[in-house]
């Protein structure tokens, strides 16, 4: 059976060029840190790669440290600018719609007497009025909000954010999870992480790279602690040595994710999100955030489970999911109940993640098994 | 110098004419979980203990812990062997007294004589050997009464050992020594606790499971291979039969009342369990039920379900409470895998309001909307099995 994979926001069908890059460089030893020749251009390779991945967050290379993921990206930057402005106060202000390597780091850091505030999120869109009021009323040294939703693809306009921010004169420092929203917003915004945040967190492979992978953006002038010791690579904030496979893989990954990427899959999403209001009528739900990214979108189809829903699309070979993969295995999704949805729709929420390398003809099959899915329903459940 | 394990058996020195058949059932026990491990191993019975040696390449540490899982087993113990003669003794626990009482600060000495003709009696033993640890081991006092380590000396037909204090065993009766039974798995607490209890008494455990594709799914069923190889871990080999209720649940959904959903399937579940069970070679089940826990295993709910059936229903967590049955969880090992959260085929189509006083008569009502025996046929239609063992290099 083949499968049909529209999980694409828990991990994207990799890039073909990306992963011949990968297997290239796996065969380079060399560590990058040897100064015979052989290290030295494995160390150009990690540089070429950063500058490549740099131009596409629109910062300078040097702002650019490399991670192993998104969750590492984001533990490094919460936890390094939370302890680097802890004279600026003790207040960490998030939403509950963040991501569980934000909000559990937050948290965490309650135990060295920082205080969680979490604002609400309606509809994945942090409330900048109680933002404002926080800000106004509490010492934060640290904003921490997402660019775009993992559950629902809303985003959030950092500029406003930022804007918010100056207006209080607050001497908070703000961190976005840029997980989600990295190349795939209009060109106009893409540029946004990097203009208003002092750090932004990506990953390489919701973009077309493999696992292991992500980077940090960190301004300029902005020294962020490490989480390890051990080692000098990444400027002290990232010790070990690097991953030089999976960098070059993702530079080349963030090098074929363009403009005629983003509009295939705003394209592909038009037409599943058509086929399925034209197909399954009142039997879906779909939410559309007035300002998202076109390549995840989440669901509900009424009375049906999103595990069982996720059971028959698996027997079809159809891949979903039922949340963020990184709390499936939670029993109820406290991020998407942050959003105010309702708990009807929680229990059938899907999450559909598309992919520039997703076909016309895969989403047929993608709507036609969430249709089948229908004969499923439980009433009243 | 190598390692030797020395197992105490339990119940079965009390069995009378038909003791042999325990303890050879229990010797293959042993040979079988050891079989796998790397090296080779002697291992021999006499005075209702059981002697392993093993040979270079052999892990005794390994082998020890596996032992910890044979039925049958009390006490595992760790040690060594010498000749039976009083110096060598002595000299042994001299060599090894610091590592016998493994950093304690009290310990006493005991010993066992079953040669009755080896020259010193128990106490003179004691005594000489009390002194080696004393001097070997600075600091270290005698606490008769709660030591915290014990370094004990045995002296056996053939040899001498001393081993620090033993670890408990599984304790019950050899696995096979107690005929076949057939556990009505799901993916919860209790089921496993349950089979582990009657497993522990000798028997020979299979495992059925109901799916209910697609509201239950692949990893609930992963999950619940999981658990059958906690208990194959015991046991050696688990069955693990697989029946799909989808079709029954849906007819019971469509056609009979909310309230009585849960028992009518769980009279599907008996007549398949049982049907499961002949062909299996099982001669009773096991479920994992505890009076009052849901509205499905109230007295009245029993009753119900336990009219259909034709073969023993063992219910071991019958008279346990929750927080009971989730400690004998925890000591096997269950519990952390019951925990993960996915659907099984019971929490499906829960009705909101059970019926908790339901009587035979009326759920027969019910069923007679039904077509019992074609449901029954085309769900035994989708039977299907897997064999989960408990040794990991076997499963795959």
């Amino acid at each position: 059976m083949n499968t049909i994979y529209f999980d694409n926001s828990a991990s994207a069908i990799p890039c073909a060029q990306a992963l011949g890059v990968f297997a290239e460089t796996a065969k380079i030893y060399a560590n990058p840190s040897s100064l015979h020749s052989a290290g030295l251009h494995t160390r150009r390779l990690i540089e070429d790669a950063r500058a490549k991945v740099a131009a596409g967050f629109r910062c300078q290379s040097g702002e650019l440290v490399f991670t192993s993921g998104g969750t590492e990206s984001n533990n490094t930057a919460v936890r390094g600018l939370a302890h680097k402005n802890r004279r600026a106060g003790n207040v960490v202000v998030t939403t509950r719609a963040e991501h569980p390597s934000v909000v559990s780091t937050a948290l965490a850091l309650e135990r060295e007497g920082y205080e969680t505030v979490f604002i609400a999120s309606p509809g994945g869109v942090p409330d900048l009025n109680e933002l404002e009021s926080v800000l106004k009323s509490k010492k934060v040294c640290l904003v921490t909000l997402m660019q775009a939703n993992n559950q629902n693809g809303a985003v959030t306009d950092l500029k406003e954010v930022r804007g918010v921010m100056d207006s209080t004169g607050t001497g908070a420092l703000l961190h976005s999870d840029c997980v989600q929203s990295f190349l795939k917003l209009p060109e106009e915004s893409a540029s946004d992480a990097v203009r208003f945040c002092d750090s932004a967190s990506v990953s390489a492979h919701k973009i077309g790279g493999v696992k292991g992978t992500g980077a940090l953006f960190v301004r300029k002038g902005i020294a962020i602690p490490a989480l390890m010791t051990g080692g000098e690579q990444e400027n002290g904030v990232r010790p070990g040595t690097e991953n030089v496979a999976g960098i070059c893989a993702m530079a080349e990954a963030v090098a074929h994710y363009g403009a005629a990427e983003r509009a295939k899959v705003a394209k592909l999403r038009e037409y599943v999100i058509d086929s399925l209001r034209e197909q399954l009528g009142e039997n879906v739900v779909i939410t559309e955030p007035p300002r998202h990214i076109d390549s995840l979108f989440n669901m509900a189809l009424v009375n049906v489970k999103s595990e069982v829903a996720l059971n028959y699309l698996n027997s079809v070979g159809v891949c979903v999911s039922s949340s963020s993969a990184c709390s499936s295995k939670a029993k109820t999704n406290a991020a998407l109940a942050s959003m105010g949805y309702g708990a009807e729709y929680e229990r059938s929420a899907l999450r559909i993640g598309i992919s520039p390398y997703n076909t016309k003809e895969e989403c047929d099959l993608l709507v036609a098994a969430l249709k089948g899915a229908l004969a499923f329903r439980i009433k009243g459940k | 110098m190598q390692y030797v394990i020395v197992l105490k058996y339990g119940e079965i020195v009390l069995k009378g004419l038909n003791r042999s058949r325990f303890e050879q059932m229990l010797l293959k026990r042993v040979r079988l979980s050891l079989k796998r491990l790397p090296g080779s191993y002697d291992i021999r019975s006499a005075q209702s203990t059981i002697v392993i040696h093993g040979d270079e390449n052999a892990d005794m540490l390994l082998a020890a812990e596996r032992m910890k899982k044979v039925f049958g087993i009390v006490s595992v113990c760790v040690g060594y062997e010498c000749e039976k003669d009083m110096d060598s003794i002595r000299a042994l626990v001299r060599e090894k007294a610091r590592e016998l009482v493994a950093g304690a600060k009290t310990f006493k000495c005991v010993a066992k004589r079953s040669d009755k003709d080896f020259p010193y009696i128990s106490p003179q033993i004691c005594e000489l050997c009390g002194a080696e640890v004393l001097s070997a081991v600075r600091g270290i006092k005698v606490d008769v009464e709660s030591p915290e380590a014990v370094v004990t000396v045995e002296i056996r037909d053939r040899a001498a050992f001393i081993h620090g204090r033993g670890a408990k065993g599984a304790g019950g009766m050899p696995t096979g020594t107690n005929g076949r039974a057939l556990l009505l798995l799901s993916g919860g607490i209790d089921s496993p606790v349950a089979g582990h209890m009657v497993a522990k008494r000798g028997v020979y455990i299979s495992a059925l499971y109901f799916e209910s594709p697609p509201y239950t799914g692949e990893a609930a069923k992963e999950k619940v291979a999981s658990l059958a190889k906690v208990i194959a871990s015991y046991t050696g080999t688990v069955t693990l039969y697989t029946v799909s209720v989808t079709e029954i649940q849906s007819e019971i959904a469509e056609k009979c009342e909310e309230r009585m959903f849960t028992l009518i399937l769980r009279r599907f579940m008996m007549r398949l369990a049982q049907e499961t069970a002949r062909r299996a070679e099982c001669t009773a089940l096991i479920t994992g039920e505890s009076l009052g826990q849901v509205a499905s295993q109230t007295m009245e709910a029993i009753v119900c379900t336990d009219a259909l059936a034709q073969m023993p229903v063992f219910r071991p967590c019958i008279g346990l409470d929750k927080e009971e049955i989730i400690q004998i969880a925890r000591r096997i090992g269950t519990f952390d895998i019951s925990s993960l959260p996915y659907e099984d085929c019971c929490t499906v189509f829960t009705p909101r309001h059970p019926k908790l006083d339901p009587t035979v008569e009326e759920l027969e009502a019910e069923e007679a909307k039904l077509d019992i025996r074609g449901l029954t046929e085309r769900a035994m239609q989708t039977l299907s099995f897997i064999r989960v063992h408990g040794d990991e290099r076997l499963n795959g």
